[in-house]
């Protein structure tokens, strides 16, 4: 950064002018300063500019009030901001969501953690049975979108409350069930828990398995007790991965829409990102910015304090590597319960839901449990007036097609355009930590993550609709949606590629270049090929966390770019749920099919790419 | 040290920032002057010219096409008939949300894309009229030829080949005839956590409906009176428009998104208990598809507040003469039996024309309705916004 500030704050006079020429030009031709700079500058352009636009339009009066309170538009207002914090309708707008939002974001947190804990233990220092099962099924349940599983939920516990046909539950036991069970805090808790545990589990495994077993044994051979060794070894091993694991899986949590959405805007129940939307939908968007910003704050906050209570993350170097030879914890009697327990778990929380998204596909009338009830006709029907407003099956249906095709041209885009972008941004990074250009790229890049998804496509939203800098109007084009992704992902491709990066010793570099290779060469034939391990995972990670993207792009789709995600959610809103639920099975194939490949071809792992 | 350097990356970022927000602020074209200049545009390209179909087909099949955005699917089939009766000029329809539409538009307009022709959108609450309209953003064309017969209020303005309304829904397996005469009844306690509807922030009809009531308090307050035999008591709302408005929510109301849903939710066969819904009269159609459901013919006060469907043409449109015989084949073109109309001419619908008769649905004139004063609902709306949003 010092020499950034020698670029533009000239010292000396016209006399040194050509010396300073010369030293830019000196700069810039080494290609790490260039792309040091250029990160710098679109990173600012796209991470710190939107946050600077749409905190000063809160603070601007908007067309629409202009007219009535008779200022000019644009003139300097407080009114956004009073309407959300002081006024009539702040508790309903802006308390009581946040209030909802912290809540469950905590409790999904605590929950997430503990369950993948538990499971992670299980699975990597216990003789668990059917441990590969485990660990793959598991990491299925990230790759079903969240709201899949709401809508599952939905399917099963709809109570009479709201009428029209009996969810599954009323159907087999004749009993409604009781409303904090079928919409509210209860189910998006349990069904964001169900999801986001992945996190824990995936980084608690990596952090289990960096350090191998020989700690645990060693204590155990000196005649420790299992209680005192998971607490005097194995806790605090594990405690580096307990903060990321917080942020990623609160971050996520807190900015959820399609949860919160499907299961609690029909019982008047809001989270901030309902809300933000809910604002949105109804043009009033300047609201729905202050509440974005309130959200980017809290998520800073909490992870700012979570970072204060447990101290700087850092990584532990064991001596000696992984051990070789694993001496697994035996769980004795408890075994077959506590597999029966795991097996339960994977029951409920990753085949039942996909078993009741297929069933809903088929089912004519959602509610209705009779045999003659099954069509296949949202899959293969064509286009009949009789069925859902003469909505042809997703196979004969040529909006659908055009999502497909719309999905897949965004997710191979951004993952490849933020999987380069990380490994470059990943080199300055590992290279430059003592650099202050070096932490400062970590620390925008990593920001994205703070922005929840529904907050940032507000600001692209906003930002996009008129022409900025060199860049053409953007809203309403697949372009703008390519962008939005890729920075919403880079955190994940850039942590990923600065952790390949630093496994990979600058002295290979030094050699290159004392033998005379450019560094784009090296770059390319050296360091690429090292890194490809860590590169697949974040491509697949970002691959797949694309596929089922809604809350990011939900604003920014038109019905010519619209994704397979988008359409779900339009077709759930307009009530022809089994083509949603046809549509996600199509989803989940795709993802699942991709990892399959992914992980034969290159034995990528998307837990790499979460950062373990 | 460190800190002391992250301060100066922020405020060189900060300056930056500054500087570039600075730059784009220019970019923006002021208001009037710009209303001004594309005023004389509707003369420019002869919108208000009525010419005949084979006219306009002539100069539309050199616009080769026509861009609708739309709130109702039903466009695509107009699309269909429409193409067919005149081949060279394609028809696009986008379909969205309401709210979609009227933010897409601005945003495309203020950005200067022309990519709409004609917007298909519902404005009970008035704000289409007062920020779209009355700014030049949108334009109006009424085929006056075909709108003759049309109700007085309805020959100027916007056209709007259609009307529909909010109604109360009920299921007709478990009540012979709707259990309710007044809006009232839904303050009941018996149908406490039994009514659905749309949030009125989120659908301007519904808003529409409200704001309607709110500004006919004593229509309500006589109706209470009709209703309980005896005066109504304020609880600190402004009259009985607002106080009915108190009482409904404490109902316990059940807010969804679609009204399909609503239908579906109050006449799927079988229940015992069903609910009672507020949802748009054009959903009866959905009664062919196994619903028990019909709506109240008679409430007190009123029965309700019709919704007009306005087509506009978009200012600065590419399309004019493409539009304008669009919005005529969806009117039914000169004598209203043009195919263009049939996907409206249904079940809970009213044409707009007199010489077009409902299809199974009421008469217009034994209906019992408020008319909607545009002006006062925009000017009340983010009040009573406001006011709901209290309740909740």
């Amino acid at each position: 950064m010092g020499s950034i500030a020698e670029m533009t704050l000239p010292r000396g006079g016209g006399r040194k002018l050509s010396l300073q020429v010369n030293r830019l030009v000196n700069y810039i031709r080494n290609p790490q300063n260039l792309i040091s700079v250029i990160s710098i500058i679109l990173l600012l352009y796209l991470v710190a500019l939107p946050l600077w636009e749409i905190l000063s339009s809160t603070f601007q009066l908007q067309f629409r009030d202009a007219a009535k309170t008779g200022l000019p538009e644009g003139s300097l207002t407080l009114r956004y901001w009073s309407a959300t914090f002081a006024s009539s309708i702040s508790k309903a707008m802006f308390y009581k969501p946040l209030m909802n939002s912290l809540l469950i974001s905590l409790t999904v947190s605590v929950l997430g953690i503990t369950i993948g804990g538990v499971l992670a233990w299980l699975v990597s220092r216990t003789d668990l049975p059917m441990k590969k099962f485990f660990s793959f099924i598991l990491v299925v349940a990230y790759m079903v979108p969240s709201w899949c599983k709401a809508l599952a939920w939905e399917v099963i516990f709809k109570n009479n409350r709201i009428g029209g046909y009996p969810g599954m539950f009323q159907a087999v036991f004749g009993i409604s069930p009781p409303n904090w069970i079928s919409y509210g805090f209860f189910p998006i808790v349990v069904t964001l828990s169900l999801h986001y545990f992945v996190f824990s589990f995936l980084l608690i495994s990596s952090a289990l398995a960096s350090i191998g077993g020989d700690l645990e044994e060693m204590a155990e051979i000196t005649g420790a007790k299992r209680g005192l060794i998971l607490r005097k070894i194995t806790f605090p091993l594990v405690i580096p991965a307990i903060p990321p694991s917080f942020i990623l899986t609160f971050s996520k949590a807190i900015g959820s829409f399609g949860v919160p959405a499907f299961l609690g805007m029909k019982v008047n129940y809001y989270t901030l990102s309902t809300m933000i939307y809910a604002n949105i939908r109804n043009r009033m968007t300047t609201q729905a910015f202050t509440l974005g910003i309130v959200l980017i704050l809290v998520a800073s906050f909490t992870v700012y304090l979570n970072q204060k209570a447990i101290g700087k993350r850092k990584s532990f170097t064991t001596i000696g590597g992984k051990s070789t030879r694993k001496n697994f914890i035996k769980l004795k009697k408890l075994k077959p319960v506590i597999t029966l327990l795991v097996m339960a778990f994977v029951v409920f929380g990753v085949v039942l839901p996909l078993a009741v998204l297929v069933l809903q596909s088929v089912m004519l009338q959602p509610g209705v449990y009779s045999l003659d009830n099954l069509t296949l006709h949202f899959w293969i029907g064509e286009g009949n007036g009789a069925i859902a407003d003469g909505e042809a099956g997703i196979f004969h249906n040529p909006r659908i097609w055009k999502a497909l095709f719309n999905t897949l041209r965004l997710v191979t885009l951004v993952s490849l355009i933020a999987t380069v972008a990380g490994v470059l941004l990943g080199y300055i990074i590992s290279r430059g930590r003592k650099k202050l250009s070096g932490r400062f790229i970590e620390q925008i890049s990593f920001t994205p993550m703070l922005i929840p998804s529904i907050a940032m496509s507000t600001i692209y939203l906003s930002m996009f609709s008129k022409p900025q800098l060199f860049i053409p109007v953007l809203y309403g084009t697949f372009a703008l949606l390519v962008l939005i992704s890729i920075v919403k992902y880079l955190p994940f491709a850039v942590r990923s590629g600065t952790s390949s990066m630093m496994q990979i010793n600058t002295e290979l570099e030094e050699a290159a270049r004392i033998e005379g290779t450019p560094w784009v060469k090296s770059f390319v034939r050296l360091i690429l090929p090292l890194a490809k391990g860590g590169v697949f995972s974040a491509f697949l990670l970002i691959f797949i966390s694309g596929m089922k993207e809604l809350a990011l792009i939900m604003l920014l789709v038109t019905p010519e770019t619209s994704t397979l995600t988008s359409l779900t959610y339009s077709y759930t809103e307009s009530g022809y749920e089994q083509f949603s639920n046809a549509i996600t099975t199509l989803i989940i194939f795709i993802i699942i099919t991709v990892n399959f490949i992914a992980r034969r071809v290159s034995k990528a792992d998307i837990s790499k790419g979460i950062g373990g | 040290m460190m800190k002391s350097k992250v301060l100066a990356v922020c405020l060189l970022g900060a300056s930056v920032l500054l500087a570039f927000s600075g730059c784009s602020k220019k970019a923006e074209p002021s208001g009037p002057a710009a209303a001004e200049k594309e005023l004389s545009w509707e003369d420019q390209v002869g919108l208000k010219d009525n010419l005949s179909a084979e006219e306009l087909y002539g100069k539309a099949k050199e616009e080769k096409t026509v861009t609708v955005y739309s709130m109702s699917s039903r466009l695509n089939d107009v699309k269909e008939t429409f193409e067919a009766q005149y081949p060279g000029v394609e028809v696009v329809v986008y379909d969205m949300r309401n709210s979609e539409i009227l933010e897409k538009y601005q945003r495309e307009h203020e950005a200067g894309i022309r990519t709409a022709d004609l917007l298909f959108i519902k404005d009970s609450d008035g704000a289409v009229y007062n920020e779209f309209v009355k700014t030049g953003l949108l334009r109006e064309f009424i085929p006056a030829d075909m709108m003759k017969t049309a109700p007085a209020d309805y020959q100027k303005g916007g056209y709007a080949p259609y009307f529909e309304m909010k109604q109360i829904f009920y299921n007709t397996e478990v009540y012979d005839s709707c259990p309710m005469d007044s809006w009232w009844d839904l303050t009941r306690p018996e149908y406490k956590g039994k009514i659905i509807l749309r949030s009125p922030i989120e659908n301007s009809e519904i808003m529409g409906l409200f704001l309607t009531m709110v500004k006919n308090g004593e229509d309500m307050a006589a109706s209470y009176k009709k209703e309980f035999g005896k005066d109504i008591v304020l609880d600190g709302t402004e009259n009985a428009g607002y106080e009915f408005l108190k009482r409904l929510s404490a109902n316990d109301l059940i807010v969804m998104t679609s009204d399909t849903d609503i239908v579906e939710a109050v006449g799927a066969p079988g229940q015992k208990n069903p609910p009672f819904g507020i949802a748009t009269s054009s959903k009866m159609r959905n009664a062919a598809k196994g619903l028990m459901i019909n709506v109240a013919e008679y409430l007190s006060p009123r029965l309700g507040i019709l919704d007009p469907a306005y087509i506009y043409v978009a200012d600065g449109a590419e399309h004019v003469n493409a539009a304008k015989l669009f919005i005529r084949w969806m009117g039914g073109e000169a004598d209203g039996s043009g195919p263009g109309f049939k996907p409206f001419h249904v079940r809970g619908s009213w044409p707009s024309r007199a010489d077009v008769k409902p299809v199974e649905t009421q008469e217009l004139s034994t209906m019992n309705l408020w008319s909607v004063d545009m002006v006062y609902n925009y000017q009340h709306l983010d009040d009573l916004r406001n006011f709901w949003m209290t309740l909740q």
